[in-house]
């Protein structure tokens, strides 16, 4: 069953003017998402900085309006419930961020960094209830119930996040959403990390919207994922089926761009600048959003936006997709 | 005679809870225009090791050993001879492009600042010189003039400026110090092409600190790998990413999710080094790896083990190192 449904989602945010009198000028961060999470799935979002990914996040989290579109959580409408009901759904999803360093405040303990969010949803619980809350859900990502009365300074970054994880999981959320969650940590604490994210999920039945730009650890994790590109999902699908086969030429770009580990191994990089992608965000632009470093870019991404074409496990924008086919097989 | 030699470099320093070794006995050497890199996880001393060959360390830092620039000890030069090799023998790019640069300055001024420094040119040729340098970076003059803050670049464009600065002397060593980790897969690829080229082209030698082993693969051809101030394991990089012998450097590599490896096809999760990285507080009598290894007995918990040779150019800290079945 769909958990978050992500319905045509647009987001645009108005440029400084130009001149006193003119429109300002708008910003397409995101151009018509669909997505869908079910239940106790993990989804990978895959994209360069700039793309979108954090504003979707930032939708999905109910942290901001989008433009147009809708987003059902549990089939209700996040965007046209009222206060007071969004405020209990606030409980089903929470988010993990990137910096375990400056996600925590420093000036506070433990106890109230992880209780805070039932500070603010679970209002009436006693005192002595919300410590206990604190100190399982600290034993369950891996720290001890002393940890409480310490300050964040006190613990390494792979702890931190992990106390960032338990905050996320004290309201028992069935979303988690991890921005980049572990791309501060080394290797070895993210692997670490990982093991802990994928054990909490089998036990809860967690759904998890988890945005990352490194390829290798979202191939690992996922089951299913999206490929955003300048706001628009390029390609999505299962995992293996995208690691398998990439068919769009963006895809492929990011996948050619991850240095491999074995040193006689040269990394096969196409060399893709790009050159004016002001206009591209434009919701007056139509076409294709990667054509300017798309080698396959012909007259037709000119004019006409590809749209998603192909089965549930595996969709792809792109106008050259019997050429692309042509050349994996 | 080596461009760069480092000899049983002991870097402490004192904090309040008494004095940190944050270095233990490291030595290394590079010769002109070798690429080296250093792999280590955070905290193991590898920014350490190049601030102390920059002389770039906290006041309250003391360090033993000898750091030999073509056979001169730099490391007993005064403030105002080190101002002399900074930037125009050794350049170094720093990892976060968005604090390293001045935001009130020009990228122009900040590219220039070294070739003021250190060449005695006139006004018109240190343009053209700053000019050519960002040719050299691949941003064209015409778009990315001299007048620009950092905040009008992105993220890319800005590490790209710091190159410009840190080649702007064409000095003989350029450090790296995490010059991607803030930045986008194909971002990262366009900037290690870049460093790799410009340090064949203008012969420097290349000193590239990364965490991200593969980064090491693509633009190493010597390498080491650090833990809690000493080296653990070094030599040739092809040799020692195949045949890796000192049992952290395997749970290093065995942390990374594979290509391939998803979650569903059997794989159910990624293979970790126990523990932590040790306090450096704590002193260890013997093995510093050996509370973390699984391979760890007496011998280990008694005396620290030396580097040793196990195949030509390649030599690892370890009583029992890991050979090939």
């Amino acid at each position: 069953m769909s958990l978050v449904k992500v319905k045509n989602i647009v987001k645009d945010y108005n440029l400084p003017r130009k001149n006193l009198f003119g429109k300002p000028p708008v910003f397409r961060a995101l151009d018509g998402i669909n997505l869908e999470i079910k239940e106790g799935e993990s989804f990978g979002i895959v994209g360069e900085s700039g793309c979108g990914k954090s504003t979707l996040a930032r939708i999905i989290m109910a942290l901001e309006q989008p433009t147009s579109g809708k987003v059902y959580y549990n089939n209700i409408d996040l965007f046209s419930a009222s206060k007071l009901k969004l405020r209990q759904l606030r409980k089903e999803f929470q988010m993990v961020f990137q910096d375990p360093y400056s996600s925590l405040n420093p000036r506070k303990k433990i106890l109230s960094i992880v209780g805070e969010p039932l500070d603010m949803l679970e209002k009436s619980i006693s005192k002595k209830k919300y410590k206990k809350r604190v100190e399982l859900i600290l034993e369950e990502v891996g720290l001890s119930y002393r940890d409480i009365d310490k300050y964040p300074h006190e613990f390494s970054g792979g702890q931190r996040q992990r106390i960032a994880i338990a905050r996320a999981l004290i309201t028992k959320p069935s979303l988690i959403v991890a921005d980049e969650a572990v791309s501060a940590l080394d290797v070895s604490v993210q692997a670490q990390v990982l093991n802990l994210m994928m054990d909490l999920q089998e036990k809860y039945n967690l759904a998890f919207m988890f945005i990352s730009h490194d390829l290798s650890v979202v191939e690992f994790v996922t089951q299913r994922l999206a490929v955003i590109y300048l706001g628009k999902i390029v390609e999505t699908g299962t995992t293996s089926q995208i690691f398998k086969k990439a068919l769009h030429p963006y895809t492929q770009l990011l996948f050619s761009a991850i240095p491999d580990v074995d040193p006689d191994i040269k990394t096969d990089f196409k060399k893709a600048e790009t050159k004016k992608i002001d206009s591209l965000f434009s919701p007056t632009h139509s076409g294709c959003v990667f054509i300017d470093r798309c080698p396959l870019a012909a007259d037709i991404c000119q004019t006409k936006a590809p749209v998603l074409q192909g089965d549930i496990d595996h969709q792809y924008a792109c106008h050259h997709v019997d050429r692309l086919l042509q050349n994996t097989n | 005679m080596k461009l760069l030699e480092i000899k049983n470099l002991y870097v402490t320093i004192d904090t309040l809870d008494g004095p940190l070794q944050i270095i233990k006995g490291v030595d290394f050497s590079i010769e002109k225009g070798e690429r080296l890199g250093i792999v280590g996880e955070s905290g193991c001393g590898k920014s350490i090791t190049s601030l102390a060959i920059m002389a770039l360390l906290p006041d309250k830092s003391k360090v033993k050993g000898q750091i030999l620039l073509n056979g001169e000890e730099i490391n007993l030069f005064n403030k105002e001879q080190m101002c002399r090799i900074r930037g125009d023998k050794i350049g170094m790019i720093f990892q976060e492009p968005m604090t390293a640069l001045n935001p009130v300055k020009t990228i122009g001024d900040q590219i220039a600042e070294s070739l003021i420094l250190h060449r005695n040119m006139k006004k018109r040729q240190i343009i053209h010189e700053v000019e050519q340098l960002l040719e050299s970076v691949d941003l064209p003059v015409e778009r990315f003039g001299l007048n620009l803050y950092p905040h009008q670049l992105s993220g890319g464009q800005r590490q790209r400026v710091m190159i410009a600065m840190a080649i702007a002397c064409k000095p003989d060593i350029l450090i790296a110090d995490e010059p991607t980790t803030a930045l986008d897969v194909t971002v990262q690829q366009q900037i290690l092409e870049l460093i790799k080229e410009l340090a064949i082209k203008f012969g420097m030698s290349l000193i590239m600190i990364s965490h991200d082993l593969g980064v090491i693969a693509q633009t190493t051809q010597k390498v080491m790998i650090m833990y809690a101030g000493q080296v653990m394991e070094q030599g040739e990089t092809s040799q020692v990413f195949k045949h890796m012998s000192h049992p952290y450097t395997q749970g290093l590599f065995a942390a990374i999710p594979k290509p391939g490896s998803s979650r569903l096809e059997g794989k159910k999760r990624l293979s970790t080094i126990p523990g932590s990285v040790p306090d450096p507080k704590s002193t260890v009598q013997g093995c510093i790896f050996a509370p973390r290894c699984s391979f760890s007995d007496d011998i280990c918990r008694k005396s620290p083990p030396e580097q040793s040779d196990i195949a030509p150019g390649h030599n690892v800290r370890c009583f029992h190192p890991v050979m090939e079945d």
